[in-house]
């Protein structure tokens, strides 16, 4: 499908589950609101994007978010010393199936608010082990017997160290904000982080258990001039590759015309 | 103010990708070579993906070479049955070195491959115009231009490339040779701009010179005309082949190294020849040392992304 078409039904959907309301049954009638809903990506766009989400909560209580974005697969290079003494890529395997994004902020340090077995049973672990769960994990070459496991864990680890690295895996205690039965938090969105519709899971933390309130939907798109670059680059290469080279032509022609002179090469 | 780059899915400060344009350009101005073979290197010490650096500094080379070789045909200093020759062994060279990328990047070596052939041609390079800048230096014979010195002398390769088949007579740089140098040549460069996303000015132009026996003026605006032909190959088969072209990169690359390169143009016209040339070797060593650096340190993260990030 054309990816314009993909951008568009996707924010139709979000639109569509998504704005201020309250949720029959969780805790206290809580209602919140995402703002902005679709985060849209230009060619200025920051290296951060920022979304708020805010809400009412019952006195007492903690409040856990959970952003969780489309996944990906990831072709990953496992270093290893080569001729003795330079790092070369020794193993490679393939990610799949992981959220390239992945967000835990919490009002509370969780260790106080949640044991470790509540953490794990609603996801919200400070190692990020639901993803570990989920994740596909595709060795180039068979691993010798009985490496695998510790391999699979290594390339994992590794990963989300990286994705750490660049703000797309972020876990945050005391980054919700409690004032008078309202949080407040704001989560930043990395330029890396990819396009797609983005879960958002909300958890009411009380008498040791985490209760998920709701669950939202927020949109990252990009603007009509990266999706078509980016398009092209991908379906039709040559055409790109074409365009590519004409352009550069051209404006070095224009520059030779104008300034009378090379710009070296 | 900062720039999305759509390939390379990085957003990075503007005026930091106009610098760095800006500097390679102001440094091609100033010593009157390429660019490229410090750009690549610069633009992933930046953050941006190795394949896409090198994908993206072949199309920048596009534009740069474009407005040199303008000038240089307006000049008359362009054989162009000579850049014909190179441009054939260009296009077959350019397009194995996409698919040598193409082949390293199936087994994930593409980086780590681009990192060490960078860091064996800006050691050898850099080490031989130290040298060579020293040692002028030291005899103080600053009176010939950069220009003069380079004109060509009889070579040993000469000698041999009129004793092989298929010689052909080259009007506009006064010579008859065998078309199998400059086809290898070309192919050879060609091979080296995809892999490193280079031009090949640098080794193309003193081996045009010394192997072949042109004249320097001649062998400038040829190598323009053919790296031309050369990059827009490699530019379109690295779109196709790999999809690394970011075409927002090369623009504002190419607004910084236009600016840049008029700055260093007037600049150089100050400096004495051996001085210009010891610097160039310094920065090309230093570039050196610093890839040669990240290859010996012990990672902080073995885990690495193959193909510069995946998404």
């Amino acid at each position: 499908m054309h990816l314009p078409a993909i951008g568009i039904l996707s924010l139709v959907l979000a639109t569509a589950v998504s704005g201020t309301a309250a949720f029959a049954g969780s805790p206290g009638g809580l209602a919140w609101k995402i703002e902005p809903k679709v985060l849209e990506r230009s060619l200025f766009s920051k290296p951060y994007q920022t979304s708020v989400i805010t809400g009412t909560c019952p006195a007492n209580a903690e409040v856990v978010i959970k952003v969780v974005s489309p996944t990906r697969s990831f072709k990953l290079n496992r270093a290893g010393k080569g001729l003795g003494f330079v790092w070369v890529p020794s193993g490679h395997a393939e990610v799949e199936e992981i959220p390239a994004m992945y967000a835990i902020l919490s009002s509370a340090k969780m260790t106080n608010v949640l044991s470790p077995a509540e953490q794990e049973k609603a996801g919200l672990c400070s190692d990020f082990r639901d993803v570990f769960r989920q994740a596909r994990v595709r060795f180039k070459k068979d691993p010798p017997d009985g490496q695998g496991a510790k391999l699979r864990q290594e390339y994992l680890s590794g990963l989300v160290r990286r994705f750490k690295e660049g703000g797309l895996y972020q876990y945050a205690e005391g980054a919700v904000k409690i004032e008078s039965c309202t949080f407040r938090a704001q989560l930043a969105y990395p330029a890396s982080a990819p396009v797609g519709e983005y879960k958002i899971f909300c958890y009411l933390v009380e008498g040791g258990a985490a209760h998920l309130v709701f669950e939202d939907r927020l949109l990252v798109k990009s603007s009509p001039v990266i999706d078509w670059l980016s398009y092209y680059a991908h379906a039709s290469p040559a055409v790109y590759g074409i365009f590519s080279a004409l352009v550069a032509v051209m404006v070095g022609l224009f520059v030779g015309v104008v300034l009378g002179r090379g710009a070296g090469h | 103010m900062n720039i999305y780059l759509p390939i390379a899915h990085v957003s990075i400060n503007l005026f930091l990708v106009v610098g760095l344009g800006g500097l390679v350009g102001f440094l091609s101005g100033l010593f009157g070579v390429g660019g490229g073979f410090l750009l690549t290197p610069l633009l992933i010490f930046a953050g941006i993906p190795p394949t896409v650096a090198a994908a993206s500094d072949s199309n920048q080379i596009v534009a740069a070479a474009s407005s040199g070789a303008y000038t240089h045909s307006r000049m008359g200093n362009v054989d162009f049955k000579m850049g014909l020759v190179m441009l054939l062994g260009g296009i077959a060279g350019g397009s194995l070195g996409v698919q040598i990328i193409k082949a390293l990047s199936a087994l994930g070596e593409v980086d780590f491959v681009i990192k060490l052939v960078y860091v064996v041609i800006l050691g050898v390079i850099g080490s031989f115009m130290f040298i060579e800048s020293l040692n002028a230096l030291r005899r103080k014979s600053n009176v010939r231009e950069y220009t003069t010195a380079l004109e060509p002398e009889e070579s040993g390769f000469k000698k041999l490339a009129t004793k092989l088949p298929w010689q052909m007579t080259f009007e506009k740089s006064h010579m008859t040779t065998s078309v199998i140098f400059p086809f290898l040549l070309g192919a050879f460069v060609g091979v080296l701009a995809a892999v490193m996303g280079v031009g090949g000015g640098f080794i193309m132009v003193p081996s045009m010179i010394y192997i072949l026996g042109m004249p320097t003026i001649v062998a400038i605006g040829t190598d323009l005309f053919q790296i031309v032909l050369t990059s827009i190959n490699v530019t379109i088969q690295q779109a196709i082949r790999n999809h690394t072209v970011d075409l927002v990169l090369v623009v504002v690359l190419f607004f910084g190294s236009s600016i840049g390169a008029q700055v260093g143009a007037r600049v150089g016209k100050r400096l004495r020849g051996e001085q210009l040339r010891i610097l160039l070797a310094i920065i090309v060593l230093a570039v050196m040392v610093k890839m040669l650096f990240d290859l010996l340190v012990t990672p902080g993260n073995p885990i690495s992304f193959a193909t510069g990030g995946g998404h």
